[in-house]
């Protein structure tokens, strides 16, 4: 050992640049292994320690806090009771770790229990003062912090915080302005959708997801006509606006979805389409006939997959006709079609290529099944 | 001679070449030291990101993407039943795994039809990419399996019978998944959010972090619980595992360029698939190349795509545990990458590829083909002049130094971030055990690695084409064991 630091010792000061490089770039590694090597070990002993320390409390603070939630009469009833779990509570989470079991259990508690209980929790996030902290994070956290808060607090559905939340829909940060848009939906309601029509970042399929579970979930009896965010200017929202309707099957003005077709690109033609096949609105067929003609191979596509359901007796002849052709998609779709609407295929009368019949055939079995 | 040896080549050729492998050494550390930094970043950003993330959005959602698993079989009939079933059982709300028998000889197919009811359809294959010919095309008669459907044709390789997937699929996006690999049960929710979140840039293909499963325990196709290998062969390759993901495939995720995702675990865009060309059979590598292939063809659309890697530990798999296989395994790895590189040259530098051309390319290039023949020319030539006389001892043996504190600092800090984030190894004899893989992997392991790649080297000059397949234990021999 004590050869090899005077060996590196020596070479440290060569005046041979490959030597001196060597060296000192050994000393670093050496250094920094040591400091890795001392981090891992520290990080396990530290976990260990905090479970040992803190699991006893964190144990202690979800038996209180279920005890709470599931006698809270006694609570409600004697003022004393309630001061007291407020004490106890503020003591045992002094430290970070029990901290945020404190805020978890509550969190968590108040997803599985609304009502009545849901509102005594809120009482109990803001008499803890945590409230009060996660405002402060708000205002001067990591930009993941904030995104915590604002989840934390749009789950314990604290409405006067919507303000402070709004400033962050079109934040640079996705993940931010993501969730400060849940909870512009989660906790501004029906009133604050029109956020959507002035977001300047694309809307993900991920957030649209969010969105429309969330809108099913709470407001299911109550939504407004989506058909006024077809004007937005944002593609996303247009998108956004036809997976609403489609979903909720609401029935309007097929005028807009119509400007909506021959305004937008293919995916919104798509989305058009799935609207028109929700709401089994004939005029609906009626209208993807006339522009079938003019669309691009993926919007006829869809046109003839929508024909299946949209479509009636009428529409045989011009769906046999595209059986004659030679690309597998359309003959697949439009074998499907025809089989929906009820066709009995005579294959012999028909004439088609055998390639044609042989997908005719596929389409039946799959059909029967 | 001798006077040649010492007036012309040591002071100029051997000096050179000495300091020249020096200085590669150098840019090599340089480069894994960056990719380093770059991946700490990306993890933790990462980490942080996905805290918020509630998966089961897009489990119950009626949007939810469709996903097609497709599993080529060979002479898999011991396994099929049990791979197919825990394929069946994958945490995924819109899913259909495709079986593809790939002209077994044994009871592979015959198996799979009975345990699963299995009937023939009549049905009509869309060619999209050409294939060996597909006999027949099964679903099953029980409802309760409606998205499993099997693929009988003729024998044509992995990537011909992944390519008959992609025609047979019918969802927009498809993943090839080992059999003999183990999930953790929502592998493909994390795998397919990236492909959620994409907006104006388009996500083309996810991969996630492969671990090494040996000494595991698996019951009933699922991890149970995460031990370091017993094995030092397997030990090894945990280790490089945990680095090759966690400090090098997320820093290229995170530059944009990532050419490769590993074929044990990706998902990719079908339709960009097919219009790619669908999987390479000419080469061993077709996982890479397919990356690579699809990346050229959006570049040449001059469409704005990504690759995405997302470094959860989401796969767990088998290692080799003897050096006959584990050579097989590199030897084709080295192959594959030899194959890729040398199919895309025209990448290479190529600004109208911008990062993959300036950066990803040359890096794998220089870093990972030339690296074994670099070192190997090295160590050649330091024999020769030890056998001369004429080596300079003390810079050789600060070299060896240099490059093995490098290799303990690399490792413990793969194993430091390893602790931080995921935190797999809950036992500390496993974290113990893989710090005791690091010192002495530069001794054991990496020289085999490197007699691997260089004769996979050999092997492509020689026309060497063979998958040579490893022979698997199983999850239950770690379960007794």
């Amino acid at each position: 050992m004590k050869a090899f630091i005077q060996f590196l010792g020596d070479n440290l000061l060569s005046s041979d640049l490959p030597t001196r490089i060597g060296s000192w770039l050994i000393l670093f590694f050496l250094c920094t292994t040591f400091i890795f090597v001392f981090t891992t070990v520290y990080s396990r002993m530290k976990k260990s320690w905090l479970e040992r320390k803190y699991g006893p409390v964190r144990q202690k603070i979800e038996e209180l806090l279920t005890d709470f939630v599931f006698d809270e009469q006694r609570y409600i009833r004697h003022e004393e009771e309630y001061n007291k779990l407020l004490a106890n509570l503020k003591k045992l989470s002094r430290h970070s770790n029990p901290k945020a079991k404190l805020v978890d259990t509550i969190l968590s508690l108040n997803n599985s229990l609304k009502g009545e209980t849901g509102d005594r929790l809120q009482e109990l996030y803001v008499d803890l003062n945590i409230k009060k902290e996660a405002e402060y994070t708000l205002k001067h956290g990591e930009w993941y912090e904030k995104a915590y808060i604002i989840k934390e607090l749009a789950q314990m559905n604290i409405k006067e915080s919507l303000p402070l939340l709004m400033k962050y829909i079109n934040h640079y940060k996705r993940i931010l302005r993501e969730e400060a848009q849940f909870a512009a939906v989660t906790l501004g309601g029906l009133s604050n959708l029109d956020f959507l029509m002035s977001i300047k970042t694309p809307l993900s399929e991920w957030q649209q997801t969010r969105i429309l579970l969330e809108l099913d979930r709470n407001f299911h009896n109550q939504l407004p006509s989506f058909y006024y965010l077809l004007k937005a200017k944002n593609h996303s929202v247009v998108i956004f606006g036809l997976k609403l309707i489609s979903h909720f099957r609401q029935m309007g003005d097929i005028a807009y979805l119509e400007e909506a077709f021959l305004k937008g690109d293919d995916l919104i033609k798509e989305n058009v389409i799935m609207c028109l096949v929700q709401l089994e609105d004939p005029e609906g067929r009626d209208f993807l006939r006339k522009v079938y003609p003019n669309c691009s191979a993926h919007a006829r596509l869809k046109i003839i997959e929508a024909l299946g359901y949209l479509g009636s007796e009428e529409d045989f002849v011009f769906l046999t006709q595209i059986l004659k052709g030679d690309d597998y998609s359309f003959l697949m779709a439009a074998s499907r079609a025809l089989l929906k609407l009820g066709f009995q295929p005579r294959i012999k009368e028909l004439q088609l290529p055998e390639r044609n019949t042989s997908i005719l055939i596929h389409a039946q079995h799959e059909n029967l099944v | 001679m001798k006077t040649w040896f010492e007036n012309i080549f040591v002071p100029y050729i051997y000096t050179y070449l000495e300091e020249g492998i020096f200085y590669y050494a150098l840019f090599i550390i340089a480069s894994y030291l960056l990719l380093a930094f770059i991946s700490l970043r990306a993890v933790r950003k990462y980490v942080h990101s996905n805290t918020f993330t509630d998966y089961n959005s897009l489990l119950s959602s009626p949007i939810t993407p469709g996903v097609s698993i497709l599993a080529p079989a060979y002479n898999e009939a011991v396994t099929i039943a049990e791979n197919i079933r825990s394929l069946l059982s994958i945490h995924y709300s819109n899913f259909e795994v495709i079986v593809i028998n790939d002209g077994s000889t044994d009871d592979t197919l015959k198996i799979a039809i009975e345990e699963f009811e299995m009937e023939k359809i009549p049905y009509v294959v869309n060619y999209q990419i050409p294939t060996q010919a597909i006999r027949g095309v099964y679903r099953s008669r029980n409802k309760a399996l409606y998205n499993l459907i099997l693929i009988d044709k003729e024998n044509g390789g992995k990537a011909d019978a992944l390519n008959a997937g992609l025609n047979v699929s019918e969802k927009n996006y498809v993943t090839c998944i080992d059999v003999d690999c183990v999930l953790e049960q929502d592998a493909i929710l994390k795998l397919m959010k990236p492909f959620a979140d994409q907006t104006e840039t388009k996500v083309i293909a996810t991969g996630g972090v492969i671990r090494i499963a040996n000494s595991c325990i698996v019951k009933g196709g699922k991890l149970v619980s995460v031990h370091a290998p017993k094995n030092w062969v397997a030990r090894f390759q945990a280790l490089e595992y945990i680095r090759a993901f966690l400090l090098g495939r997320m820093a290229w995720s995170y530059l944009d360029g990532l050419i490769l995702i590993s074929g044990a675990l990706g998902i990719f865009d079908k339709h960009l698939a097919i219009k790619a060309g669908g999987y390479s059979k000419t080469t061993v590598g077709e996982d890479m190349e397919l990356v690579v292939r699809i990346r050229r063809y959006m570049r040449d659309q001059k469409v704005p795509h990504h690759v995405v890697f997302v470094p959860d530990p989401l796969c767990w798999t088998e290692g080799p545990e003897t050096w006959g296989a584990l050579q097989k395994q590199r030897n084709r790895w080295a192959r594959g990458t030899i194959e890729t590189l040398h199919k895309h040259k025209g990448m290479f530098f190529n600004p109208k590829y911008r990062k993959i051309g300036l950066l990803s390319y040359p890096y794998w290039f220089f870093f990972e083909w030339i690296a074994p023949i670099i070192e190997f020319v090295g160590i050649v030539a330091t024999i020769i002049l030890a056998i001369l006389g004429l080596i300079n001892w003390p810079f050789f043996i600060l070299m060896c130094v240099f490059v093995y504190s490098f290799a303990l600092c690399f490792s413990s800090l793969a194993i430091m971030v390893e602790e931080l984030t995921y935190h797999a190894y809950h036992r500390k004899r496993d974290v113990l055990t893989l710090m005791l893989a690091g010192i002495t992997e530069p001794f054991v392991f990496h020289p085999f690695v490197l007699y691997s790649a260089l004769r996979g080297n050999i092997d492509i000059i020689r026309g060497k084409k063979s998958w040579d397949k490893i022979q698997r234990k199983g999850f239950e021999h770690f379960e007794k064991v």
